[in-house]
């Protein structure tokens, strides 16, 4: 029994030494050397490791960003940038840095509004979670106070007010949380054309330039339909967009 | 009678010229600036008239002397004293002159012989210091006697007053413009400048009020007090200092602006009749006399207002007018990112600074700015000169080397067109925490440290993270979206939803339960009276209470049945056994509410109505 409680340590032990490649702090700090030596596409392969490996880190896809610009990929480079923003509402360098390449691709900097404010403060997640805990404490206080033996007005107005704090707090995590607007959102990659039907010989409806953002409704075999910042539906080629949040994600519910 | 008088008159001019006669010199004061008028007087007491008081002027070399005007006054009084009459008599003549120092040092005014009377009377003399003002050029050009000091610098020298006759014109007004055309938006500064002369005794002066169509004034402070000669007329100045604003185009018109006060006249003074005015005016009396109101008042002007132009307008123009400097500070020159900057943009000069807005900021990429502070410090009476500070807050998003320049657009009047001052980038410091650890070399494209990535530059996206930092916790899939989130808040629901309505079910059960508790104990209270009682009315009142409880029992709720016999009616179809029911009722009633007594019930009665009451309850439980 010892032998074997001995020999997992030692295994653990090994792993923890010896994986030093395979660990993410390794290859991230890998990544930054390649682009600190200005070899741009390989740190921007071993950064898109780590987002393949499932990364969760806005550090990540910010320097993920910087490699896609560097490289002259502004358009990805702003996705990237939204990904960190979308991890983390606070982070100031994916802010000034997406700002930054709006302006290069002559879109319009949307600056910082209400939901970003609060994102600065508060990590949505959490706020969702403190809000449907008050929302229903609130509402077994109101309860309690109802089907008490004695009245308790007061009791009743505590409980309907935690309540509607509570409720608060979850819609304007619905409301300003990048991520689940972001959720439909893609970016184009590449210079394509909008069509009215999911055909090459379609009625064209739009240019699309770099960076341009659009919504996804539907897909269908290679082509998507999306709407247009012109505020029309049109269908683009699957491979001119590349969604805002990671493929690798599991799609929202 | 008449022989009596002209003795008493001729011994009372002897008396008075037998009394001490006097020569005084006077100076209104001992220290004087240059070009500030002072009033010297000669008083000969008791003395016969002089007869060759020099005139025009005394020459001093360093002061203008000029004579302004001679009085005379005579005084008696009367008085009994030690079983006696005394008399004091008084006769006074007085030589005003006007002393205007033209340069500074210690002078004196020497005396001199006159004749009076045949006999030489010798003048004292009088001593005057003199001072420099403040920023007095020693080559100073003599103004010409009479001309008005120049107070304001942006104001010329306002034309001497025309007037006819200075005697004839005791009091006037002047508006002094600092030009007769501007440009919509642009401030004027103005001059009020209200004459009195010198002897009139003022009393309860008013301020002016001023104001008009198409353009707004700066409201008018305390008046500057000072004395100036007017032609070789002494007279006190009152001094409001302004500025206006025109806000049409076009030719505006400043109204006659009006200066209000009272002087005291010689005459009958307030509550004696006219008889008496030719008296007092003869004789005037110090602080007696009639007061008359004056009124000193500009002449109407006008200014033409011109639009400015739109050609060459600066597209961050934002109104201001004048001239004006720009200069800027920062502090503090090193931060860590995230830490505020204040950058102090400092307008400078003479315009407008109520209208202007802060300067605009360039290259402020980088940079979250908020709105400036402001503060303005005026360095004269009107705010029309000053220094306006705007102290903008900053906060870098990425690292900087420098703040944001600015750039500050405005009407230069005096040239006619549009000026656009800059103020260039200040060099800073502002580094992340991380890579400012990491990395001193800003500049530098690669890092000493081989996991460091480098700095960005200025005008670039921000540095790459240094470290990982931590990770979301939560990833791109927001919480409220999850399923096990929705999934727990739909338990929850499920269970409100569940439990509410038991929890209500349960309470209308437990309050049912205690309703038919208290109708069962009606019901036993009412039988043991029916067993027990034989008294009629008592036993009749029970029957009634036990078909109310029994009836109210079918509801399980007490007062559920307010008319007992409808409800026998509803329920019971039998009509012998209604009718029956309805007696006890009928008999109860009349028991309690009719004139007939109870008495004593039989044995029969009680078995009847019991045998009845048993039946109902039966039917019914």
């Amino acid at each position: 029994m010892n032998k074997i409680f001995l020999s997992l340590l030692a295994a653990l032990f090994a792993s923890s030494v010896f994986a030093a490649p395979g660990d993410p702090v390794a290859r991230f700090e890998e990544a930054n050397r390649l682009y600190a030596e200005q070899d741009y596409d390989e740190a921007r392969n071993s950064y898109e490791q780590l987002v393949t490996d499932g990364t969760t880190n806005p550090a990540v896809f910010l320097n993920l960003g910087h490699a896609e610009y560097r490289l002259g990929r502004p358009a990805l480079a702003a996705i990237n940038y939204r990904r960190a923003l979308a991890l983390d509402p606070a982070d100031t360098a994916a802010r000034s840095s997406l700002e930054h390449v709006q302006r290069e691709l002559g879109q319009p900097v949307a600056g910082m509004g209400f939901a970003e404010v609060v994102g600065k403060f508060i990590s949505y997640d959490l706020l969702v979670l403190i809000g449907s805990l008050l929302f229903w404490a609130g509402l077994l206080l109101v309860v309690f106070a109802v089907f008490s033996t004695r009245k308790r007005p007061g009791l009743i107005g505590l409980g309907i007010f935690v309540a509607l704090v509570g409720a608060t707090a979850v819609v304007v995590s619905w409301a300003g949380d990048s991520r689940i607007a972001l959720a439909h959102i893609s970016v184009v990659v590449e210079e394509t054309e909008a069509r009215s039907t999911p055909a090459d010989n379609g009625q064209k409806l739009s240019d699309l330039k770099k960076g341009d953002p659009v919504r996804i409704i539907a897909s269908r075999d290679d082509w998507s339909l999306v709407r247009l910042p012109i505020g029309v539906d049109g269908w683009i080629k699957s491979t001119a967009l590349q969604p805002v949040l990671p493929a690798t994600l599991p799609p929202s519910p | 009678m008449e022989m009596r008088f002209l003795r008493f008159t001729a011994a009372l001019f002897l008396l008075s010229m037998a009394a001490r006669a006097e020569v005084a010199t006077q100076i209104s004061r001992p220290v004087a600036q240059v070009g500030q008028t002072v009033a010297l007087v000669y008083r000969f007491i008791n003395t016969p008239e002089p007869e060759d008081m020099p005139q025009p002027s005394i020459f001093v070399d360093g002061l203008d002397i000029n004579f302004q005007g001679a009085s005379r006054q005579s005084n008696f009084s009367f008085g009994f004293g030690g079983g006696r009459v005394q008399n004091n008599s008084e006769s006074v003549i007085e030589f005003n002159y006007s002393v205007t120092p033209m340069r500074p040092g210690k002078f004196t005014i020497p005396g001199f012989a006159v004749r009076a009377g045949g006999q030489q009377i010798r003048t004292k003399p009088a001593n005057l210091e003199v001072i420099a003002p403040a920023g007095y050029v020693p080559p100073a050009p003599v103004p010409p006697p009479g001309a008005a000091p120049q107070t304001m610098q942006a104001l010329p020298v306002p034309p001497q007053p025309q007037r006819g006759d200075a005697d004839a014109e005791p009091f006037f007004g002047e508006l002094v413009m600092g030009a007769k055309n501007a440009y919509v938006g642009e401030v004027v500064p103005v001059e009020l400048r209200f004459y009195f002369r010198g002897d009139l005794p003022l009393s309860n002066l008013q301020p002016p009020s001023f104001g008009g169509d198409g353009f707004t004034v700066v409201t008018l402070g305390e008046p500057e007090q000072s004395e100036q000669l007017v032609q070789n007329i002494p007279y006190r100045v009152f001094t409001f200092r302004s500025a206006i604003t025109a806000v049409k185009t076009g030719e505006i018109t400043i109204p006659q602006i009006k200066m209000l006060g009272t002087v005291i006249v010689a005459g009958s003074p307030p509550g004696f009749d006219a008889f008496f005015d030719q008296f007092f005016r003869n004789m005037p009396i110090p602080g007696m006399g009639r007061q008359e109101q004056i009124e000193a008042r500009t002449r109407e002007k006008t200014l033409q207002v011109l639009p400015l132009p739109k050609e060459g307008r600066p597209a961050n123009f934002s109104g201001a007018i004048g001239q004006f400097t720009l200069e800027s500070t920062a502090n503090p020159r090193k931060a860590a990112m995230g830490e505020p900057v204040t950058l102090q943009l400092s307008v400078s000069g003479r315009g407008n600074f109520d209208a202007m807005a802060s300067p605009v900021l360039t290259g402020d990429e980088g940079w979250r700015t908020y709105t400036p502070k402001e503060d303005f410090t005026k360095t004269d009476a009107v705010g029309f000169g000053g220094s306006k500070k705007f102290d903008f807050n900053l906060v870098a998003r990425s690292n900087r080397t420098a703040t944001p320049g600015a750039e500050f657009s405005y009407f230069d009047p005096s040239k006619k067109d549009y000026v656009t001052l800059t103020a260039a980038p200040i060099p800073i410091d502002v580094a992340g925490r991380e890579a400012a650890g990491s990395d001193k070399d800003t500049s530098s494209p690669v890092s000493a440290a081989p996991s460091a990535p480098p700095v960005a530059p200025a005008d670039d996206v921000a540095a790459p993270a240094a470290s990982m930092g931590k990770a979301s916790v939560f990833g791109f899939a927001p919480q409220i979206r999850s399923p096990w989130f929705l999934r727990i808040n739909l338990a929850l629901l499920a269970g409100f939803a569940l439990v509410l309505p038991l929890r209500l079910w349960l309470r209308r059960r437990a309050a049912k339960k205690a309703q038919t508790a208290d109708l069962e104990k009606t019901l036993r209270q009412a039988r043991a009276t029916l067993q027990k009682s034989s008294d009629r009315a008592e036993f009749y009142t029970a029957a009634g209470n036990f078909l109310q409880a029994q009836l109210e029992m079918g509801h399980s709720k007490v007062g559920s049945v307010p008319d007992t016999l409808a409800e026998l009616q509803r329920r019971i179809n039998d009509p012998i056994e209604r009718r029956d029911l309805e007696s006890v009722l009928a008999r109860r009633d009349e028991l309690k509410y009719g004139e007939g007594t109870g008495g004593e019930l039989d044995h029969e009665e009680r078995r009847r109505i019991a045998a009845l009451l048993d039946k109902f309850a039966a039917h019914h439980e």
